[in-house]
């Protein structure tokens, strides 16, 4: 009988990051429901399409690094990567910039600096911000929420296929029906008060605009299941979530020199999908707790004062990759305090 | 003209001025470093062996603070060579086997009752680890045995043996798992890496 | 005594003890619940004992039983060796049938040095010896009697009881962990509801040892019997209070305990006992129990056996060293099932591949795992970073940075993070995601650690020890430097005097030569006061030295006494006339004490002298021929200088030289008379001095020869030109045997002259000498015609080497043969003359010493009826008994003398 010799403890815990990843992309599932309720069939087969290129980034990468292909590419990270890429695109974003984007996100983003747990930045951040800065007419063509016009432009499958790949046939053209998002309006508005913007313009129906407030409620409620399975700890998303409203009430106003309020930039753009799904990015986020309360608040005073001030749609890709860079500072100065010892270490041993 | 002088008679001026406070702070804040010798001194392993073609480790560290090769050290081993071309700032380089192959940890050992008490391996020993008096029986102190060998060859009746020093559940401890489990799963990698 | 849980409810009447909650921690699956339906039970002895020497924490314990013996239950079988260590006792009756390496629990599983016991069944205990009452004994002796009663922590660590209750500094709070926070143990739960009263009375005695004004006792919540029992235990004792607080693992560490109970924090580096506080656990508090109120050591203990292999699960009280796989299968293990056996928690214990392995006092729990509770380790992913390691560590360490650093092996970096506040609790292993297995990183990178700095405490213990001799061989060989310097220097001098003998001039200061003359003089009359003197000083008897001794004692009181009268005197005060008449005495009593101390050191002197009169003769010549010769030497060096100088005066001088040269030689010449005369024994000394010069020489020979040898085999090896290198090697070979021959030739000679029964040990030790260094020659030739084969040179020469060196050394174990043989007989043959009387004297001695144990025994019993008061029969009868034994002794001596 051969007796099994390992190391303890040889009692496991649940977890895995498969099972996290999981997890991650189930939660992800109501939101992209009404992403594409709202705004589509776009959204689902960009969502695809990142899939797939990511996918095949990441086996190709592996193959030239001499790395076991399926171990790595069955831990779902690389997927995750391309859906929050995918969601964060306009639903109609031509096929050539998603392949941009996503294959820069996984080869330069993640396997150049070593595959996953090495890399410093967000890499679905950084593809988004690639695009964003290259492409800046592309990136802001959103379309318009379904039901502020029954008749949809683009609600069929076909005409969403063939305008993302021009080679399924003649889509419909992107520039004639996209529309600036309601970031966007609140951002160019320098004449009106808030109400009267409000009552002006129908993409503002409701607090955040008409549909973000439902996709942001989706992620949300995603973010709070993932936040009951204990995938990650609710600092990241309180402090970034609370520093947003902070701010926006700070600044709230109804002249015209208003930035919108407090609800209204916690219901629109990306603000849940960021707070819950992409500042939680354990491996470029601040590692302990504290830091991560921190990592998160001033993620929500970056994402406002881009939205406020800046000249981008969203704040939540700048903001995020900014805060990337300082993760390691905020690790060094959130350092715990040892069993036993007065105070932290921190820095390195000194040499003599 | 005359502001290209002022111009030049100010730079001389700033010159001097910054000059001298850089040759009184180099004067005032002058660091006692360890001298290069004494710290490549630290890093060699004490064994005294000689196998580096040098008598002793100090005169390796010296002869390597002019210049010598790092790799010379088979007591030291990889190791060794590694913290020394880190503290020399140099690319470290494998072992020379010619001047031997890394050993484990080794002890001399002399068969008492075969010693005809020469004194010739107490002369040998580099580290006085072996006691004894003429025509008395000699013995090694295991303790402070470098495992340098030197004390092998002038023995008359060759009854020093060199042992290697085993492993006792006192002095055993965990390998790290990329020793272990991590083998096979980048067995490609590691083949890589000991091409490079 | 398992309570029913409505007469828990109504026993929980205490105020709560006030508890800290743990920092960080997990909640791993309990599985605590399977081993405890059955109460514990007593596992059957086995046919076979296995006892490790060191089952505990510290240095291995020293057996002091052989192979063969009969050892009985309780019997102590090892002894602790050291502060650190306790002794090993036997658990049952039986043989120790070995005493060798065999497996023990370890997680390498290695074997070390264990006692093995066949049992009898008979299950006899040795005589037992309880402490009456504990209160009224030492402490110190308490401590000892614990710590010989081989009671070591029996939580898992196995950490020295004994040691734990000698604490540097006073302790207040004494901590009984029944925390048991480990998945599946379920001992010391069972132990708390079958034994509390046996866990009060030992933690009791703990308290009474440490001084400890209170006792908490902590227990996790999901042990509500034993919570229940333990309360019902202490309830008439206020300074003992049951703690329960939430389970949650691993608040059943030492440092966690602490902190969860009292809210302190032990300093990184130091101990409980640091902040008034010891620890111990609940199995250790009733072995404690055992050993005081039973005088039972700890010779078994309560052991979990669960897991799904096992049919019947339960906690069996179990005798030290019964096999794994014995206790197995009283629990009816499934062999198919059977997939890891993990020592110990599933958490911190360690798995065994052999089930031979014997249970040892920190054998808490064995668990039965199959494959679907223990899946294998599935292969490391990368770290993502998640900071859940850091969230569930108990220790507030960042397990993700020291993860990093041992991957680097960057040590300094791993103890700036505090590597070693880590205790190893795996907990970050069990929440990591990526299934990296931690602990065992830092397992490893804490082990290389300790190597690599006893490597280098070694290593500067060598570089010390390497300087020391650098610099003491630096000092000897300056010193034979300046001596070379300075006799060079001398005989430059000399050379000149003698070259500048013809040219120096006639003008003389004679000024120069007076210190010379006056030296010599000088050195002259020191002898002759030497020579005078000597011979008294050294002859002083016994008599005399008392008698000095007195002398100066009453010169002393006299000289005192005196210095009081001046004093007096000056003062004009006080009694002068007492003091005076006081001198006077003292004066005759000096006087006296001197006379008589002449008397005697005149009488004996020509006594003393009579006897080695021949031999002060001769040493008085020594002394002076050696005094001689150092004239001689200062003078020729005043010579010396004076030539140097150029001073003129150097007639008078040679003179001086010449006078004392021949003085010198005269005085050598009476001398070699003297001791000719005086010693005829010393010329049969010298041939073995020759025989030593020629060995020396021979052997001399031989080295050269040897070198010459290797030499030509490195030359041939190479190709190189050996034509010459042949040429001397067959010199040194010719002068080699040359010297063989001369000292065998000498050596044979001298031989008759030499006491006869030394002779044949000496040729023996010579030819055993020389044996060995053939055989070592014909190793070491083997050794190269080996290499020599495997680099595939010529071999047919070495070969040939070889095969002379076995002949010679085949040759040489023959002589050694004849030689020995002779030499063991002649013994055999000489015993009636030589053996006897070593024999006999032997004989003589041991009757000797028996008739002095004998009179020292009766002179003790003497004693012993002298001092007695009350009945003193028995006493007497006792020394009847001596004396009767004394005179036996006596006569047997007196017989063997005769």
């Amino acid at each position: 009988m051969a007796l099994v010799r390992q190391t303890s403890p040889h009692a496991r815990g649940p977890n895995s990051t498969q099972q996290v990843m999981k997890l991650v992309l189930l939660a992800a599932v109501p939101g992209l429901a009404v992403q594409t309720v709202f705004f589509g069939w776009g959204t689902l087969i960009n969502v695809v399409w990142c899939v797939m290129i990511a996918l095949a980034s990441e086996a190709l990468i592996l193959k030239i690094r001499k790395r076991p292909i399926s171990f790595y590419l069955t831990d779902g990270t690389a997927m995750v990567t391309a859906l929050l890429l995918a969601v964060a695109l306009p639903p109609l974003a031509p096929w050539w910039l998603t392949l941009i984007g996503v294959s820069f996100a996984i080869i330069i983003g993640k396997q150049l600096y070593g595959g996953l747990g090495n890399n410093p930045f967000n890499p679905a951040m950084l593809g988004y911000v690639l695009l964003l800065i290259s492409f800046p007419a592309e990136m802001t063509q959103w379309l318009p929420p379904s039901g502020i016009e029954r008749h949809l432009p683009v609600n069929g499958f076909v005409d969403a296929l063939s305008s993302i790949f021009p080679l399924f046939g003649q889509g419909v053209n992107v520039d004639v029906i996209s529309m600036a998002t309601p970031l966007d309006i609140v951002r160019e508005n320098n004449s009106l008060t808030m109400t009267e913007l409000w009552a002006e313009n129908p993409a503002l129906q409701s607090i955040g605009g008409k549909g973000w407030v439902w996709v942001n409620a989706a992620y949300l409620a995603g973010g709070l299941f993932l936040l009951y399975r204990k995938v990650f700890t609710w600092h990241a998303p309180v402090g970034m979530l609370a520093a947003l409203f902070i701010m926006s009430t700070l600044f709230w106003g109804d002249g015209s020199a208003s930035h919108g309020s407090p609800l209204f930039h916690l219901f629109s753009g990306a603000t849940m999908l960021g707070a819950f799904f992409i500042i939680t990015d354990p491996v470029s986020s601040a590692t302990s707790t504290r830091g991560r309360l921190i990592f998160g608040a001033c993620i929500g005073v970056l994402v406002y004062v881009i939205r406020a001030w800046g000249g981008y749609p969203d704040g939540i890709a700048f903001a995020t990759l900014l805060m990337n860079m300082a993760a390691p500072m905020i690790d060094y100065y959130t350092q715990p305090r040892t069993y036993g010892h007065d105070k932290p270490k921190k820095g390195l041993p000194k040499t003599d | 003209m005359e502001i290209f002088l002022y111009a030049i008679a100010a730079l001389l001026v700033l010159a001097l001025v910054f000059g001298a406070i850089l040759g009184f702070a180099s004067v005032r804040f002058k660091v006692e470093g360890n001298p290069i010798v004494d710290q490549v001194n630290e890093l060699l392993p004490q064994t005294q062996c000689g196998q580096c073609g040098f008598p002793g480790c100090r005169p390796y560290a010296e002869a390597i603070a002019n210049g010598e090769s790092i790799n010379k050290c088979p007591p030291g081993g990889q190791t060794t060579i590694n913290s020394l071309a880190d503290l020399l700032d140099v690319e470290p380089e494998p072992l020379d086997a010619e001047n031997g192959v890394e050993k484990p940890p080794m002890v001399a050992v002399i068969r008492e009752d075969e010693c005809i008490g020469c004194t010739k391996c107490i002369q040998a020993c580099p580290v006085d680890a072996i006691l004894g008096a003429a025509k008395q029986m000699h013995t090694v102190m295991a303790d402070e045995c470098t495992g340098c060998d030197l004390c092998v060859e002038p023995c008359p009746v060759d009854c020093i043996d060199m042992k290697a020093i085993e492993v006792t559940t006192r002095t055993w401890s965990w390998e790290l798992p990329s020793k272990q489990s991590q083998a096979d799963l980048i067995a490609t990698d590691l083949r890589g890496e000991n091409a490079a | 005594m398992n309570l029913p849980l409505k007469d828990i409810t109504e026993t929980v009447q205490q105020a709560p003890h006030k508890t800290w909650p743990l920092t960080g921690g997990v909640h791993p699956e309990e599985n605590k619940h399977q081993s405890t339906s059955k109460p514990i039970s007593k596992a059957s002895i086995p046919a076979k004992l296995v006892l490790p020497l060191s089952q505990h924490a510290g240095a291995p314990a020293e057996a002091i039983v052989e192979v063969g013996d009969r050892v009985l239950k309780g019997q102590m079988v090892a002894k602790a060796i050291g502060f650190v260590s306790v002794p090993v006792h036997a658990p049952t009756s039986g043989v120790v049938t070995a005493i060798d390496d065999h497996s023990i629990p370890h997680p390498s599983g290695m074997n070390d040095t264990c006692i093995t016991i066949e049992t009898d069944g008979k299950d006899e205990w040795c005589e037992l010896k309880p402490v009456e009452d504990y209160l009224a004994v030492e402490p110190s002796e308490l401590v000892e009697h614990i710590r010989q009663s081989g009671i070591a922590g029996m939580g898992g660590a196995g950490f020295p009881t004994a040691v734990k209750l000698s604490p540097r500094s006073t302790i207040d709070t004494l901590i009984l962990n029944g925390t048991e926070c480990e998945p599946y143990i379920t001992a010391d739960d069972m132990l708390m509801r079958e034994r509390a009263d046996e866990i009060i009375s030992g933690a009791a005695i703990l308290m009474h040892l440490l001084k400890a004004k209170q006792c908490l006792i902590g227990i996790e919540d999901n042990k509500p019997e034993a919570v229940a029992a333990m309360k019902q235990a202490t309830a008439g004792n206020p300074s003992m209070t049951v703690a329960v607080f939430p389970t949650k693992y691993p608040s059943g560490g030492e440092k966690q305990l602490i902190q969860i109970l009292t809210g302190q924090e032990v300093p990184s580096g130091k101990l409980p006992s640091d902040l008034g506080i010891a620890v111990q656990n609940v199995g250790t508090a009733a072995a404690v129990h055992q050993a005081v109120n039973h005088g039972k050591p700890l010779i078994s203990r309560v052991t979990t056996l669960t897991g799904d292999a096992l049919g019947d699960k339960k906690n069996l009280e179990a005798l030290l060293g019964t096999s794994v796989g014995e206790l197995l299968k009283e629990a009816d293990v499934n062999g198919r099932q059977l997939n890891t056996l993990v020592m110990g928690g599933p958490m911190m214990g360690f798995t065994l591949d052999d089930m031979t392995v014997p249970v040892v006092k920190t054998t808490n729990c064995l668990i039965a795992g199959s494959s679907q509770e223990f899946p294998s380790s599935i292969p490391e992913q990368a770290c993502i970073r998640c900071g859940m390691c850091a969230e569930v560590c108990p220790s507030s360490l960042l397990p993700q940075q020291l993860y990093w650093h041992a991957k680097a092996e960057n040590f300094d970096q791993l103890k700036h993070h505090n590597l070693f506040d880590c205790i190893e609790c795996g907990a970050c292993s069990f929440v990591c995601p990526s299934s990296i297995p931690l602990v065992q990183y830092y397992r490893a990178s804490k082990g290389a650690i300790r190597t690599q700095e006893a490597k280098n405490a070694k290593a500067e213990r060598s570089k010390v020890r390497y300087e020391t001799r650098q610099a003491r061989l630096e000092q000897e060989q300056a010193e034979k430097e300046a001596k070379r310097k300075a006799n060079a220097k001398k005989a430059a001098a000399l050379k000149a005097a003698r070259e500048n003998k013809d040219d120096t001039s006639s003008t003389a200061a004679t000024a120069e030569v007076d210190p010379v003359k006056a030296a010599i003089e000088r050195a002259k009359a020191k002898k002759a006061a030497g020579g005078a003197s000597a011979p008294t000083k050294a002859a002083l008897s016994s008599e005399q030295k008392e008698l000095k001794i007195q002398l100066s004692l009453a010169n002393a009181q006299l000289k005192k006494t005196q210095r009081a009268l001046a004093q007096v005197e000056k003062s004009g005060e006080g009694d002068t006339a007492k003091l005076k008449s006081d001198v006077e005495m003292l004066q005759a009593q000096a006087d006296k004490l001197q006379k008589e101390f002449d008397k005697a050191s005149a009488a004996p002197a020509p006594e003393a002298a009579a006897k080695p009169a021949v031999s002060a003769d001769l040493k008085k010549l020594k002394v002076e021929s050696a005094m001689a010769k150092a004239a001689l030497k200062k003078a020729e060096r005043a010579l010396a200088t004076a030539l140097e100088e150029g001073s003129s005066e150097t007639d008078a001088l040679k003179q001086a030289v010449e006078e004392q040269r021949i003085k010198a030689e005269e005085l050598a010449k009476k001398l070699e008379a003297t001791s000719a005369e005086q010693t005829p024994a010393a010329p049969a000394q010298k041939p073995s001095a020759d025989d030593k010069k020629l060995k020396v020489e021979n052997a001399m020979a031989k080295a050269a020869l040897k070198k010459a040898e290797r030499a030509l085999a490195k030359a041939q090896e190479e190709g190189s030109d050996t034509a010459e290198l042949q040429k001397t090697v067959d010199e040194c070979r010719i002068k080699a045997e040359q010297m063989a021959a001369q000292l065998a030739a000498v050596s044979s000679e001298p031989a008759p002259a030499k006491a006869a029964p030394s002779k044949p040990a000496v040729d023996d030790k010579k030819l055993k000498v020389e044996n060995a260094m053939a055989k070592a020659a014909l190793k070491k030739a083997e050794r190269a015609l080996a290499k020599a084969q495997e680099e595939g040179a010529d071999t047919a020469e070495l070969q040939k080497t070889v095969d002379e060196c076995r002949t010679k050394a085949e040759q040489m174990a023959n002589q050694l043969a004849a030689a020995s043989a002779p030499a063991s007989e002649k013994p055999a043959a000489e015993k009636p003359v030589t053996e006897a009387k070593p024999a006999a004297d032997d004989q003589l001695k041991k009757l000797k010493i028996e008739n002095a144990m004998a009179k020292a025994a009766m002179k003790k019993a003497q004693r012993a009826v002298d001092n007695a008061d009350g009945d003193t029969s028995a006493l007497e009868t006792a020394l009847a008994e001596a004396k009767t034994k004394a005179e036996a002794a006596e006569k047997a001596l007196a017989e063997h003398l005769a």
